[in-house]
């Protein structure tokens, strides 16, 4: 079930006055149906892929500890991984590798005609399988020892508010909360519920209603040219950062309610003076994940190349991110021009200080963001374009036709002109505060002015402008 | 040799590979502590240890080095 849907609020409230009315060595049971429940009311038989995925991961890990050497431990570790996926490579690479293949035997006259199969992405399995792998790999590094109760562990795998899409929390961090026992407190609740506020007003208000101007853009690129595309281009990135941090906010709130605490995962990133620091403000979850399992192992095995281990680390890394992404090639230029510039700002670290240092901090650091924010905003436009010829004529249009103005105006009129002065009125007003907002939020003594009217307009602007046709999270695909 | 003797020997690394001389360093001492601590700088650090200990440090140690607390205990691990 969506967390922008009746159902789910009401399983929330159930599931919230049941935890409390429980006793602590009872709660864990009820969590862990809660979240097999939430996961199932997708697709009851994928609960076997999680399962499987959790048994696997639970009794590999035991054996890694027990293993009397590291070729044995190395082993059992990679058997893990293998399985783990194995499952999500099969469901997200399956069909286009079949599809592949069958172009290219076809090619040579080999007749090969299997259509592959009619699978579907299991929801948020890239995320539990992330979480766990991390998992995995910290106990293989004995930086853990594994979790002997199963119970606990299918909970930390599964736990409802992140299973589907993050934050992707590191086992020391959330499975000793697990064994905590939280009372009813109405400073967390309270917390938890300003969390859900704004995320629900990001979700349903900003990210929601952009949509259609979107599409509008990204679905007729051939009609289009620079100043629309770019238009286009900027409301997506407002409605990715939107709908994304909404669903991570959310997800926070409904822990924190239960006594939970996730980590953030994102820190207004457009205020970024470079992509290095993007990346730290950016689905930070998932940023320090691949840090920490992927690229720091990847860089230390190659570290006799000095700075070309860097290099290495970086262009393997966001391959990888950018694959992850799906099979379009144009995700896999999402991912290199990422590499790209934080091999660039590797490069020129120095330089750029040089540079700094020479002009007043508020013009560098000005310039800069505005540099970052484009680039970040070419790089977005990969990920929603349709296809590769689309992002070619993207590129064309934002490097040709840029100051092309007139068709500005026919994009605005297919949206009709009231609906799309409206819905960027909202989102600009959103960008303006969103960094304010939030400290607000995140205060746990709300002045009178906040507590009366703030938060009050925020719920009045959901009833009144939220879009409440349950539009899936885009993150969901992954 | 002893802790204490690790410990000035690694302030002394630090401050060559940070070009610092004015650096301290401490028990709880992370990378958000020290200016200019990223990629390139933790692998010339490390690759610098390596060098002034006559030591190896391998993947499954690098896990491990939250702090430089962390890094006194493998260089004393691996020397004694």
């Amino acid at each position: 079930m969506l967390f922008n849907s009746f159902e789910f609020l009401l399983f929330f409230v159930i599931v919230t006055v049941l935890y409390f009315s429980l006793a602590q060595k009872f709660r864990w049971i009820l969590l862990l149906a809660a979240s097999y429940y939430f996961y199932m009311s997708w697709k009851a038989e994928y609960i076997v892929l999680l399962l499987f995925t959790t048994a696997v991961s639970y009794y590999m890990s035991i054996l890694m500890e027990n293993a009397e050497n590291l070729k044995k431990r190395r082993f059992l570790l990679i058997i893990s991984l293998i399985v783990n996926l194995g499952v999500l490579f099969f469901f997200k690479y399956f069909n286009f590798l079949n599809d592949t293949a069958r172009d290219v035997l076809n090619t040579f006259s080999i007749d090969y005609q299997y259509e592959g199969l009619n699978i579907l992405l299991p929801l948020g399995i890239s995320f539990y399988t992330f979480q766990t792998i991390g998992y995995n790999l910290d106990v293989f590094y004995s930086v853990r020892k594994p979790e002997r109760h199963f119970g606990i562990f299918a909970l930390y795998v599964s736990f409802f508010p992140q299973l589907i899409a993050g934050p992707i929390e590191r086992s020391q961090s959330l499975i000793p909360q697990f064994y905590e026992k939280h009372k009813i407190n109405r400073t967390r609740i309270y917390q938890g519920l300003k969390l859900m506020l704004w995320g629900f007003f990001k979700k349903l208000v900003i990210a929601d209603r952009l949509v259609p101007l979107v599409a509008e853009g990204f679905d007729n690129v051939n009609s289009y040219g620079g100043a629309t595309i770019l238009v286009s281009t900027f409301l997506f990135a407002i409605q990715l950062y939107a709908d994304f941090s909404a669903y991570s906010e959310i997800a926070k709130g409904v822990a924190k309610i239960l006594g939970y605490d996730l980590m953030d995962n994102f820190n207004h990133p457009f205020i970024s003076k470079n992509i290095t620091e993007f990346w730290r403000r950016w689905h930070i979850s998932l940023s320090f994940w691949l840090r920490d399992y992927l690229y720091t192992p990847i860089l230390f095995a190659r570290k006799k190349w000095g700075k070309w281990a860097i290099v290495y680390a970086l262009l393997i890394t966001f391959l990888l991110v950018g694959i992850w992404h799906g099979t379009k090639i144009t995700f896999v230029f999402l991912g290199l021009l990422q590499a790209f510039a934080l091999i660039y700002e590797m490069f020129t670290k120095k330089w750029r200080q040089t540079i700094a240092n020479k002009m007043p901090k508020f013009l560098y650091n000005g310039v800069s963001m505005a540099i970052t924010f484009l680039y970040i905003l070419y790089s977005f436009s990969f990920f929603r374009s349709n296809s590769l010829e689309d992002s070619i004529l993207i590129t064309q249009a934002l490097f040709t036709s840029l100051f092309d103005i007139n068709d500005l105006m026919v994009y605005i009129s297919e949206l009709d002109n009231i609906r799309f002065i409206f819905t960027i009125s909202l989102t600009l007003l959103f960008l303006i505060t969103d960094i304010w907002v939030f400290r607000q939020i995140k205060k746990e003594n709300d002045t009178r002015f906040i507590l009366y009217i703030l938060y009050p307009l925020i719920l009045g602007s959901i009833l009144l402008f939220g879009y409440f046709g349950e539009v899936e999270f885009i993150y969901f695909k992954f | 040799m002893e802790r204490t003797e690790i410990k000035d020997e690694l302030n002394r690394v630090f401050r060559k590979v940070f070009e610092d001389d004015t650096i301290e360093i401490h028990n709880s001492t992370t990378a958000g502590d020290i200016d200019n601590w990223d990629s390139m700088t933790h692998l010339m650090l490390i690759t610098e240890i390596e060098n002034h200990f006559s030591l190896t440090i391998g993947g499954m140690d690098i896990m491990h080095l939250h702090n430089v607390g962390n890094l006194i205990d493998l260089i004393d691990k691996k020397l004694n």
